[in-house]
């Protein structure tokens, strides 16, 4: 069944390239479901917004079930286009995650770097993961708030050898500074 | 009748001989007057009426003949001699041209003998008479005399193109060194010069296309480096270096905005050239040049990165000051791809107090923000996220429906 689906997903992309003999301008274009989880005040939105807007609020107020943002990236001749579902951190809104989780190719799981116990949270959401969500989804571990190192709770080779160990990407982001943000966004497509 | 001496024209009336000046009123005088002479009458009607009849239908063309081949050996003969002649003005012309120092008077005359002044008494071309108020002069190229009225006067610059019009005169060495400096010759030497210059121009005068379409590539070319330099600019800039300004970067796009609209500009101007219909492929012609300029601004300059705004440009200092701060941080590196980014959409917030009705249910909440999203969305006119979020919708009622089951089912 599987290799099927490929064969036929290799003829579309045949059949693609047979229309653009040249291949200049626009190749294909992606459509990316990604779901950001995470404990509440890690920063999820922040990031969120910093990628599809770059900006930046001191104060972000909390979400609310799942908030819906859209970005647009062209890579050399690939346009990606992301869907992104912004989940709330509170526990309250728990019962939601696994609807976004299940349709997406891609999940970041994002923890404070200033606070021990988002860095567990973000551990459990990634067994959450592993077990619910489809096989192929790919994970990503943010450490966001890297522009407040100096209150580190959660040291960068821990959390590194924690992603190794479990397959993940992994980057220590800042959603104020936007250090790292549109990177990790690109490393989960590429 | 009229005296044998003297002899009368026009249109004489018979009986007194007075000029009536066209036939008409020759007939109706006679009929006015001298009624009683019927069959003199009735004689001029018919030499009028003959007259008419004879010159009143178009005449055929009698026997011709071509002048053409004549005319061309004339020409031919004039062209010859004018074309001598107006070599041997250039030979002398180039000549004159290194002449230089004190013994140039000699070497002038040396080079054409000038006409002796007791010869001439009046000016040839104007006619006046020489006299201490009206000198005499000598053309430089011909030696004639002439006064200083008649006189030309050829800068040295002009005779230089002359002489040599292609290399400008730019590899001979500087003739006289003596710049503005003019030849005296006469209006007979200057006719031919200035012939030949304007047969010149002409020759090397290039189509209009032409002119346009290598001023297009010329704005292309500045385009480009200047597009590198934008490039260089902003790279710089968004890594945080201080090496240029941000206003100079602005100034710089500006420049290159103004530069598109200007090739844009010359190629329309070059698609609206007024074609020969004989010439069908310039119309192909002129059509592709528009395109591939319109191709080239909206594939190269349109997707040229806008420039960082002040605020984040200080975010990025910040930021690479803290990357500098902490060494064991890897900065971000450059990544390999041409990575354009867009901004991207999003749904105004939904805040605690804009959102419909505070439900105790997750699920039914969520719906409810889902459908203001929804709404949003399709003011935004983006369908693609009112597609993905009526799915979402669906899902979530589905849920929801599942949710009540089971509550129902535990009930």
């Amino acid at each position: 069944m599987a290799s099927e689906t490929t064969e036929a997903g290799k003829m579309a992309n045949r059949a693609v390239a047979a229309q653009r003999p040249n291949g200049s301008t626009q190749g294909k274009i992606c459509q990316f479901k990604l779901v950001l989880l995470g404990e509440s005040a890690v920063g999820k939105s922040s990031l969120v917004l910093r990628f599809v807007k770059g900006q930046f609020h001191e104060y972000q107020e909390s979400t609310i079930g799942a908030a819906f943002l859209t970005q647009t990236i062209c890579l050399d001749d690939t346009t990606v286009k992301f869907e992104i579902w912004d989940t709330a951190g509170q526990e309250r809104y728990h019962s939601l995650a696994p609807m976004y989780y299940r349709g997406a190719q891609a999940a970041i799981v994002v923890y404070d770097i200033t606070n021990q116990d988002t860095f567990g949270r973000a551990k459990t959401w990634v067994k959450e993961l592993q077990r619910q969500a489809s096989p192929t989804i790919v994970i990503a571990l943010a450490g966001n708030k890297q522009d407040l190192a100096n209150k580190r709770m959660v040291e960068f080779e821990e959390a590194q050898t924690y992603a190794d160990e479990n397959g993940l990407l992994f980057m220590e982001t800042s959603a104020k500074t936007a250090m790292n943000v549109n990177d990790i966004f690109l490393a989960i497509e590429v | 009748m009229a005296e044998a001496n003297t002899i009368q024209e026009g249109f004489l009336c018979p009986m007194c001989h007075k000029d009536l000046r066209s036939p008409n009123n020759l007939i109706v005088h006679f009929q006015d007057l001298h009624s009683e002479e019927q069959d003199i009458l009735k004689s001029i009607k018919d030499i009028y009426d003959k007259y008419y009849l004879e010159y009143s239908d178009p005449q055929e063309p009698g026997p011709t003949r071509s002048h053409t081949d004549y005319f061309r050996a004339v020409r031919r003969e004039r062209l010859d001699h004018r074309t001598t002649e107006t070599n041997k003005l250039i030979i002398r012309l180039d000549r004159l041209l290194r002449f230089y120092g004190s013994d140039r008077k000699q070497q002038e005359q040396e080079l054409v003998t000038w006409v002796e002044g007791y010869l001439v008494s009046r000016c040839p071309a104007c006619t006046l008479p020489f006299n201490i108020a009206r000198r005499q002069h000598h053309c430089r190229l011909c030696g004639s005399i002439m006064c200083n009225s008649c006189s030309y006067f050829l800068p040295y610059e002009i005779a230089q193109t002359i002489v040599a019009p292609v290399n400008n005169g730019s590899d001979r060495e500087p003739a006289t060194g003596k710049e503005g400096d003019n030849l005296r010759i006469c209006n007979h030497c200057w006719n031919m010069l200035d012939c030949r210059r304007r047969v010149q121009i002409e020759q090397m005068k290039q189509p209009i296309i032409c002119q346009l379409y290598s001023h297009l590539q010329k704005n292309k070319f500045h385009i480009q480096n200047t597009v590198d330099m934008y490039e260089k600019m902003y790279n710089s800039l968004v890594s945080g270096e201080t090496t240029y300004l941000l206003q100079d970067l602005q100034s710089l796009r500006t420049t290159i905005a103004d530069k598109a609209q200007m090739i844009d500009t010359l190629s329309k101007k070059i698609a609206l050239l007024p074609v020969d219909p004989g010439m069908p492929k310039a119309a192909a012609l002129q059509n592709n040049i528009r395109k591939a300029t319109s191709v080239y601004i909206k594939d190269y300059l349109l997707t040229l990165s806008a420039p960082p705004t002040v605020q984040e440009l200080e975010k990025i200092k910040r930021n690479r000051s803290i990357g500098v701060v902490e060494d064991d941080i890897p900065t971000p590196k450059p990544s390999i791809k041409k990575v354009t980014v867009t901004t991207g959409w999003s749904p105004a917030n939904v805040t605690n107090e804009t959102t419909v009705v505070e439900e105790n249910d997750p699920l039914l909440e969520q719906m409810n923000i889902v459908r203001n999203y929804i709404d949003q969305a399709r003011k935004a006119q983006r369908f693609e996220e009112v597609a993905s979020l009526q799915e979402n919708l669906q899902l979530l009622k589905k849920m929801y429906r599942e949710q009540q089951k089971e509550e129902y089912g535990k009930k």
